[in-house]
């Protein structure tokens, strides 16, 4: 009777063990998953500007060339 | 220097604050920095706002369209906004002043970069600087507890984490008193 009772006791343990640890990996991945969402946020703000920096960069060289070109035209 | 896993222990579920150089460089090129945040959010730690990495990180642009970017970009990797306690140029004057006893050439620390150093010295243990410009943080007063590199193609960036060491300060502080006291005397 005594064996039983410690018997459930264990597996009572044992399943309650296996709970926290689904619970933890669980959580491992929700927060896994957000960083990866959060990260390719950045990658995308990141990817904007550089490509806000290469246009600002086209037009200053277009600006310089069309001074020169109006100062080599005079 | 801690070996990286000596590392992760210290800074675990600690925080961070970025230099404006890291915020720059992570912000033009992101995908270089997936290590960098990787290990940040394996060790639990969250990166904090300091509003005077945020000026200096914003202070050139007046294009709305990157202004916005940057802000996105602030709101998205700051998880904390540390209660700041008051007197931090207090702090920081009495920083620069232990600089300029130990040597440093005067005006070489900027302000910001003192009030880091008081930023650091209020938050002690818990708060970790990343920056990449070493010599703004001389060693006479912060430990350098790990760099980490960042293969960024046209270069690499090494990102040193700082912590403030409340005993080297002491002895700076002391130091610094026999100056004043030998002026009285």
């Amino acid at each position: 009777m005594f064996k039983i009772f410690i018997n459930i006791l264990f597996i009572k343990d044992k399943m309650v063990d296996k709970e926290e640890k689904i619970e933890d990996e669980k959580k491992s991945i929700i927060k896994s998953n957000n960083f990866e969402e959060r990260f390719s946020e950045l990658e995308k703000i990141s990817a904007r500007a550089r490509s806000f920096y290469l246009k600002e960069d086209e037009n200053d060289r277009r600006i310089q060339k069309s001074n020169r070109d109006a100062v080599c035209g005079s | 220097m801690k070996t990286i896993e000596e590392f992760k222990k210290a800074i675990e579920t600690q925080f961070v604050v970025l230099d404006t150089n890291v915020l720059i460089k992570a912000f033009e090129n992101t995908t270089c920095f997936k290590g960098f945040f990787e290990l940040l959010k394996d060790c639990d730690c969250d990166i904090v706002d300091f509003d005077l990495i945020n000026f200096e990180f914003t202070r050139n642009d007046f294009k709305p369209e990157i202004i916005d970017l940057k802000e996105d970009f602030l709101k998205k990797i700051n998880a904390f906004k540390l209660q700041q306690n008051g007197g931090i140029l207090k702090e920081a004057l009495e920083i620069a002043k232990v600089y300029s006893h130990q040597g440093i050439q005067k005006g070489q620390i900027s302000l910001v970069d003192c009030c880091l150093g008081a930023l650091l010295k209020q938050y002690g243990e818990k708060l970790f600087l990343a920056t990449s410009n070493h010599s703004d943080f001389p060693l006479c007063l912060f430990d350098r507890e790990y760099i980490l590199p960042i293969d960024a193609g046209n270069e690499v960036i090494s990102i040193a984490f700082y912590r403030f060491n409340n005993e080297k300060w002491e002895e700076l502080k002391k130091a610094l008193s026999k100056v004043k006291t030998k002026e009285k005397n």
